[in-house]
Formats: C-alpha cells, structure tokens, sequence
C-alpha cells in the first residue's frame, strides 16, 4: 500500500532489490514460524528481524514522512532559528542519531524481552517487529516532528497548546506518576542484580570515582580533549571489572562489598538525590560519554558476537505459559505480553526524548525520519538481541535464574518443587 | 545463582555465553558475566539519573504554576526541595519492592509495563489530535490504530491487575487471601511472620491505588482527546498551532 502512494520505484535493479529482501524476511519468518520439535539457528531470527526493520524504513517511514506529515526541507528548524549555541544547536544527522540513540536506549529494551521469553521466542518477535513498525517508531517520529515545528518544546507543554491547559495539567502530573514507576522499578533491576554480588557491586561502584576523575580531566587537565577522557574512563573500567574478581575472591574485601537489597535501595536513593543536584560536568557528563560508548560497544559486540557464534535458541517457539501461569510474570499473552515487553516495540518514555533535546538540534526537517524512526528500528534491534541471549539459555538455567524466591523450589520456603516446565525440555539445573 | 530475578542477571549469562564462546571460552565466562552487569547497571544509572533531574524540571515546574518563585531552576531550595520530592517518590517504590517479600519485579514490572505503555497512548493521542487539527485525518489512522491498541492494553491490563481473580494476577485477589489467611492466625508463603503477611497486603493496597490513579488518567486523557478531534472537525481551517515558518510564499503555495 505505502509503495504506490510513496515515491514509486522506477529502477528496475531497486525493484530486484527489495523484492529480494522480501524473499528473504518472508522465509526467514516462515522458518521461525513453522519449525517445531527441533532446535532453531538464531540467524533466522536476526534476518527475519533486519528485513522487516530495512522494508519498514524505506517504505512505511517514507510514507508518513510525504504523505502523513509532509516534511519541508525548506522550513527552518529552531536549531536554525534559534540556535543559542548552547540547546539549540543544528548537528550532524549522525552524531544526532546517536546521542538520540543512547537516550532512548534505556534497560527497558534489554529486560522486558528476556521476561517476556518465558511464553517461548515467537510471540516476542512478533510483537517487537509490529509493535516498533507501527507503534514504536512512528510515536518517536510524529512526536519528533510536532515538537520541531513547535520550538522544541516538551510533551506536556505540547498538550497543553494543542489540547488545552486541563489536558495539560493532567498530563503532565500523569507524566509525573509514570516516571516516578518507571525510575524506582529501573532502580530496583539494579538493586537486583546487585545484592550480594560483591563483584558486581564493586564494579559499579568503581565507575563513580573514574566518572569524576574524568570530569575533573575534562574541566580543568586537558580541557575539551574528550576521546582522551573516554579512553581513560574505558582503561579503568576494564581495570574495575578485572579486579572486581580479587575483590569477590578475597573474603576481608568481598564482605566490604556484599550487601542486602535494602541496603544497596538506601544507597541508590542517596546517589540518585547528590547524582541530581551536583554540578552536570562532574559526574554526569563523563559518566554520559562513558555509558554511549559502552552501550554502542557492548551492543555491537553482541550483534558481532551472535553472527560468529550462531548459537541455537534453546527456547521453544512457544512454551506453555502462554496460558498465563508462567513463573517469571503471570498473566496471559493478552494483555501482558503487550506491556511487558514495552521499550522494544513501542515506549513512552520515548515521547519524553523525542520532545526533549533532540528536537532541538534537528538541522533539517526530512532528517527527522532517520533519527525518530531509524533510531527506534535500532533499539528494537537491540531489544531482538536481548531476546536471542535470553532464549539461548536452556530453559532450566532460565527458570531457575527468573523464579522469585516465593516461586521456586528452595527447600527452606517451600516444601514441593513447583511443576517443572513440562512442555520445555528438562535440563539439569545449576 | 538461583532465583536473581530481575531479568538483568538472565541476560548478563545469556550474554556472558554468546560472547565467551566467542572470546575467552569458559574462563572468560565470569568477565563477560559481570562485564553485562556492569553495562546494564550503567545504562539503567544513566536513565535514572537523567530521569531524576526531568522529574526535579517537571516538578518546579508544576509547583510552579501556582507559586512562580519555585520556577527558578537555579534556586537552591526550590531545586533541593523539587530533587528530594522526586528521588522521594521513586526511593518510597524502590524500597517497597526491595522488601517485597515476593520478590518486587513479579509485581513491579506489570505496573512498568502499563505505566509506560499509557505514556505511548498519550503521546499517540496528541499525535492524532495534531493530525486532526493539521487537517491531514486523512492519515490519521497511522497514528489512531496504534493509540487505540495501546488504549486496550492498557486498560485491559490494569483492570485485570485489579479485579482478576487469580490471585497470581488481581491484586485484590491477592489481597484477599492474605487477609483470610491472616484472620485465622495463619501464615502464607512466602510470608514468615505477621509483619510480612501485612506488608504484603499493604503492598496489594499501593498497587492497586497506582492502578486505578493511572486508568483514571488514561481515560480522562481519552476524552479530552475526543473532544479535542471533534473540535478540530467543526474548525473550519488548520487549527494546530505550529510556529510560524516565516516563509509565508511557501505555505500559501502548499495550503
């Protein structure tokens, strides 16, 4: 349907192209779809994944980009009309894309799909790849679009015009109440994976020294020498990681680091309130660049990672607990699927991103299509790695790993073992 | 390495094996495990952090409204007040579900979930209201279709949060049984002492208040979206109120 009402393609090599890149998603797909029993390649997936994000792109973003919303490359953007040199800065499409990237790129898309493998690959999949084609990435665009003809503003603000000042007053103490969720729950993943960890926690705690010493670095040793900063702050990083193993191993030191989940709460709370009100060039800044370059790393090895290794999907293609009962989240695929997994096929949080600085530094309006639609096809991508790593476990390793206390068999608690995964194949646990 | 819900630790080992059987094998299984703690860890501080400060700008900013000195961002005590507020809130929930005995994400992540996908639907609503009033509702099913589907979800989620009979999934399901239990002096896993059967109960009773306060939201933003589009039908001409392009030749061409 977008096909016609887009730019036509005339070039017969193009049609060649992109038919092929049809052929190839669509068997990818149906590969995935249809094998049952036996065990299936995680390339199938990636490729299915990538030729749904590149026919998406050319087609459906082009298609709301003419059509839907009618950019003008002739229109002024507010970086342009009024660039200050400071927020309103026009920037390069790529450097854009990338700090619009890392800001949308949250835990979100790492965690729900690996919660949401629990009801097997496929259902995921499927969401992901509609839910980013026609959800997702179309609210990062139009969102994107509207705040750029309207100075950059903010989402509430933006409703507050276009809705009127109720509208807005609601919206924007819902938008409020949601962050609120949204921030203690991504704290409590960290909590999470913290207690008790000594390694883990040392880790951590190693990078708020080096995010200063690197802000001190770039303000007052070597002033705008940001790649030297970044290098720095990466040897260390390492460093911390490396040593967090003598830490853990060396029983005087690991007792200094392990710690209960309340503890590790009041600590994050403390951090997250002196994070807020220090000065932004001293820890946040550098601990900014440091957390884009490792994301954009830690992602690409991965991606690199998954296309050397090709590793099996251990998950079958639909477990059982679509039904409801599933130990990791309870309910069934409708609704929760849907909301579980939220940051790789369509997010909220986003709409605050794309109404935020981006909109600001746009430097041509038919920029907007790669940076609010192409960024979200990347961090859905993202999203379909986070769910190839969680569905290569065995599923033994999975459930054992995701089972609250209250939930799994640990003798002390609870006197039977909860129904194993039956339709799964049963593994040995750890 | 039992039991470390979070969805964190599930993927940091499913990582940790993609990557050492690329590099390092077995032995440099533990690095690569720890190496996606850290980098989770880090992508989740960033977010908080940056969270944190969006929530300290949106709360002087909704102060205010009604009490214009509060708005000055530079202020110290406006800013220590509106920072302590805003870590408040998320500390008060971290907290909670750091001591939820069934764990916190089990009942957290739902409210995520929901929580961030009414976000969307907000969002989406004022694209299509934008749609309406550029006149171009032609096409605004591209952005009407997705609000829609997340206006069910959403809603259907969070009534089945509340009312769903399985305990598993109602809270006031869940609720329920542990006030039964709790009335004849017994006590319910994963509960080990009275204190905790009521902190449970306690938890069921903030959940199901964010709940309803979130469903109460999305509805009314609903309506005001509805009334919003129809408003833009009787308008007679574009309504929206972009800035000016200040190429008045170009949008007499295109109008």
């Amino acid at each position: 349907m977008s096909e016609s009402l887009a730019a036509p393609i005339r070039n017969p090599l193009s049609i060649a192209l992109w038919s092929a890149v049809t052929l190839i998603g669509v068997f990818a797909m149906f590969t995935l779809a249809t094998s049952r029993g036996e065990a299936v390649n995680a390339m199938w997936l990636v490729t299915a994944a990538i030729c749904v994000y590149l026919i998406a792109f050319r087609f459906y973003s082009l298609f709301i980009a003419n059509r839907v919303l009618g950019l003008d490359p002739d229109r002024p953007t507010p970086a342009h009309r009024r660039n200050d040199g400071l927020d309103y800065v026009p920037t390069d499409k790529y450097i854009l894309f990338g700090h619009h990237f890392a800001a949308i790129a949250g835990a979100g898309p790492l965690i729900g799909p690996v919660l949401a493998a629990q009801m097997g690959y496929l259902p995921g999949t499927l969401w992901l790849l509609t839910g980013v084609v026609f959800a997702g990435a179309v609210q990062d665009f139009v969102v994107l679009f509207i705040s750029t003809r309207r100075d950059g503003r903010s989402l509430g603000d933006l409703i507050k015009t276009e809705m009127g000042p109720l509208p807005g007053l609601v919206a924007m103490v819902g938008i409020l109440a949601i962050m609120v969720i949204l921030l203690a729950v991504l704290a409590l993943i960290v909590v999470k994976a913290l207690a008790d960890s000594p390694w883990g926690t040392f880790t951590v705690f190693a990078t708020l020294p080096t995010a200063v010493l690197m802000g001190l670095y770039g303000r007052y040793i070597r002033p705008g020498r940001v790649f030297e900063m970044s290098a720095i702050g990466f040897v260390l990083l390492i460093a911390g990681i490396a040593y967090g193993r003598t830490v853990a191993e060396t029983p005087a030191l690991a007792s200094l680091f392990s710690f209960k989940g309340e503890a590790l709460a009041f600590m994050l709370i403390a951090y997250g309130f002196v994070a807020s009100v220090l000065p932004v060039w001293l820890l946040l800044a550098p601990r900014d660049y440091l957390s884009t370059f490792l994301k954009i790393g830690t992602i690409a090895s991965l991606a690199i990672g998954i296309f050397v290794v090709m590793p099996e999907l251990k998950m079958p293609a639909v477990s059982r607990f679509i039904d409801g009962t599933g130990p990791v989240f309870a309910g069934s695929v409708f609704p929760f699927l849907f909301i579980t997994i939220a940051c790789g096929a369509v997010s909220g949080f986003h709409a605050l991103v794309s109404s935020g600085t981006t909109p600001k530094m746009i430097g041509d309006e038919t920029q907007i299509r790669f940076i609010g639609y192409g960024a979200m096809l990347m961090e859905s991508f993202v999203a379909v790695m986070a769910l190839v790593s969680a569905s290569v476990l065995d599923p033994g390793v999975y459930f054992a790993l995701n089972s609250a206390p209250a939930v799994s068999a640990r003798p002390p608690i609870r006197p039977h073992r909860p129904s194993p995964p039956g339709a799964l194949r049963s593994r040995p646990r750890r | 390495m039992l039991s470390r819900t979070g969805g964190a630790p599930t993927l940091a080992v499913g990582m940790a094996k993609i990557l050492s059987s690329a590099i390092g094998g077995q032995g440099m299984m533990a690095f690569w495990y720890h190496f996606a703690i850290l980098f989770e860890a880090l992508f989740i501080l960033t977010t908080v952090d940056a969270g944190t400060r969006v929530a300290r700008f949106m709360i002087q900013d909704l102060v205010g409204t009604f009490a214009p000195r509060f708005r000055h961002t530079r202020a110290l005590i406006p800013n220590l007040a509106s920072t302590a507020l805003a870590v408040g809130g998320w500390g008060w929930f971290l907290y909670a579900g750091v001591a939820d005995p069934l764990g916190g994400i089990n009942t957290l992540w739902p409210l995520f979930g929901i929580a961030n996908q009414m976000l969307a639907a907000i969002a989406l609503t004022l694209c299509t209201v934008v749609l309406f009033r550029m006149k171009r509702q032609r096409y605004a099913i591209v952005v009407a279709a997705p609000a829609s589907w997340l206006y069910i979800c959403t809603l259907t989620a969070g009534l089945e949060k509340i009312f769903h009979p399985d305990a598993k999934i109602g809270f006031l399901a869940h609720a329920a049984r542990f006030s039964a239990a709790a009335a004849e002096g017994r006590l319910l896993a994963p509960a080990k002492t009275a204190a905790e059967m009521s902190r449970i109960m306690f938890n069921d009773y903030v959940n199901i208040t964010v709940c309803a306060i979130f469903i109460a939201l999305v509805l009314s933003m609903l309506g005001f979206g509805l009334v919003a589009i129809r408003d833009a039908l009787r308008a007679k001409s574009i309504s929206t109120r972009e800035t000016t392009d200040e190429l008045p030749h170009l949008r007499a061409v295109r109008a």
